[in-house]
């Protein structure tokens, strides 16, 4: 086993990227409006659900890159308290790639990646219309992350939701239930990397009846 | 179709959430009690939030019985540390034994025939057989929002620093690391799993080298 210290001199000598670590990460294809309704849609990795009841998720804004169009969802989504997730399926991995372009703020991503939008019922940001499955959220609370000596640009926000409406797309349900192969989700790994989930099976907990 | 997720009107047999937050990593937690007694348990909750410094969350959602889902969260909370190992494919059946709701005190680690390896910084094992175990401190708890007749599943999240990396040198190929080689297990809707099975690359398209 090779251990790195990432409290000491190890942080900068280690090579392998923290995200190479924490795999697969689900995306959260974020679509906001800023304050004069234009559209913004960038992904996120550092994302997940963190509540069932009630259903509430998150997304992490990490770093800074020029001026700040990283924080673009977490600035819309503090001002408007709104913000929609959608789901990337395998055929539109190329269109999100598109959406992950570093524009200025006010730039619609949607019409950059040649994406239809489509109207939520009860928040204002559209959905991608053709991802299969897009959450509604209200904006519930920004977390700032602690900052790490020498990198203090690169800190981190945490920014939670609470959904309130869902839309799926009945291509994908079978028999009642949600059948990931029918829209084989795009998962973040670490480096430049991907991977579709492409199979599926079960595991009953040892104590279930 | 579209629901109100408050009614949970979807007219679906089994409430489909989680199937549409997919597909979920699992952070599988190794934290010791006061006495020095293992825990551990698989969280689907769980992802980076920070890469600067890195840190990581898990949630608790929902009790059960006597609340054996909280057990990480206590320890966490009172010894202030905790462990992510890391499932790769050939760990799920042991993965799976440690989701049974057993006594507080109750080393799933033994109960799943899984070996303890020493952590360097903090005091709860990692779990050996795992290719990846990330050392964490623990920072700070965040109460979610209660839901209104459903106050019993009320969810929590734990935040904490990653301070050490251990790291199987099998798993790496010309210095990064070989997904394939361990291809990593991730929590789906239902009773579902999946196991990362194909890798590609993708570049930003204003990266100089997608040129």
């Amino acid at each position: 086993m090779i251990f790195y210290d990432l409290t000491g001199a190890d942080r900068g000598r280690m090579e392998i990227p923290f995200t190479a670590l924490v795999v697969p990460r689900p995306i959260g294809w974020i679509s906001t409006i800023d304050g004069q309704g234009r559209v913004n849609l960038a992904p996120y990795s550092f994302y997940n659900a963190v509540s069932g009841s009630p259903p509430m998720v998150y997304f992490s804004t990490t770093g800074t890159y020029g001026d700040n169009p990283t924080k673009h969802s977490r600035r819309n989504a503090e001002e408007t308290g709104e913000f929609v997730v959608n789901m990337v399926s395998a055929e539109l991995a190329e269109a999100m790639n598109v959406t992950t372009t570093m524009v200025d703020y006010g730039v619609d991503e949607m019409k950059l990646a040649g994406l239809a939008p489509a109207p939520s019922r009860f928040v204002r940001p559209p959905r991608v219309a053709r991802s299969p499955i897009a959450l509604e959220c209200k904006y519930w609370k920004t977390v700032e992350m602690p900052a790490e000596e020498g990198r203090e640009d690169h800190r981190a926000t945490v920014v939670f939701g609470r959904v309130v409406g869902i839309h799926i797309d009945e291509a994908i349900v079978k028999d009642g239930r949600i059948d990931t192969l029918a829209f084989r989700p795009v998962a973040r790994l670490g480096y430049s990397e991907y991977t579709t989930t492409e199979n599926v099976w079960k595991m009953r907990r040892p104590d279930e009846p | 179709m579209f629901y109100d997720a408050a009614k949970r009107d979807h007219g679906l047999p089994q409430d489909p959430l989680k199937a549409l937050i997919v597909p979920r990593p699992i952070g599988w937690i190794s934290t010791v009690d006061g006495q020095g007694r293992v825990n551990l348990a698989p969280y689907s909750f769980y992802n980076g939030v920070s890469e600067f410094p890195p840190m990581v969350y898990f949630a608790i959602t929902g009790t059960y019985g006597d609340t054996p889902t909280k057990h990480s969260r206590m320890n966490a909370e009172e010894t202030g540390e905790f462990v992510v190992n890391m499932v790769a494919g050939s760990l799920s059946e042991k993965m799976n034994i440690t989701t049974a709701m057993v006594a507080y005190g109750i080393d799933e680690m033994k109960l799943a025939g899984l070996t303890p390896a020493p952590c360097r910084f903090v005091k709860p094992p990692r779990v050996a057989e795992s290719p990846v175990a990330l050392e964490c401190k623990y920072w700070k708890t965040i109460e979610l929002p209660v839901e209104k007749g459903h106050e019993e599943k009320r969810g929590s999240i734990v935040l904490g620093q990653v301070v050490g990396v251990h790291i199987d040198d099998s798993i790496l190929k010309d210095g990064r690391v070989d997904i394939m080689s361990f291809r990593p297990v991730a929590r789906l809707g239902y009773s579902e799993y999946t196991t990362t099975d194909n890798v590609w690359k993708m570049r930003r398209p204003d990266d100089p080298r997608y040129q």
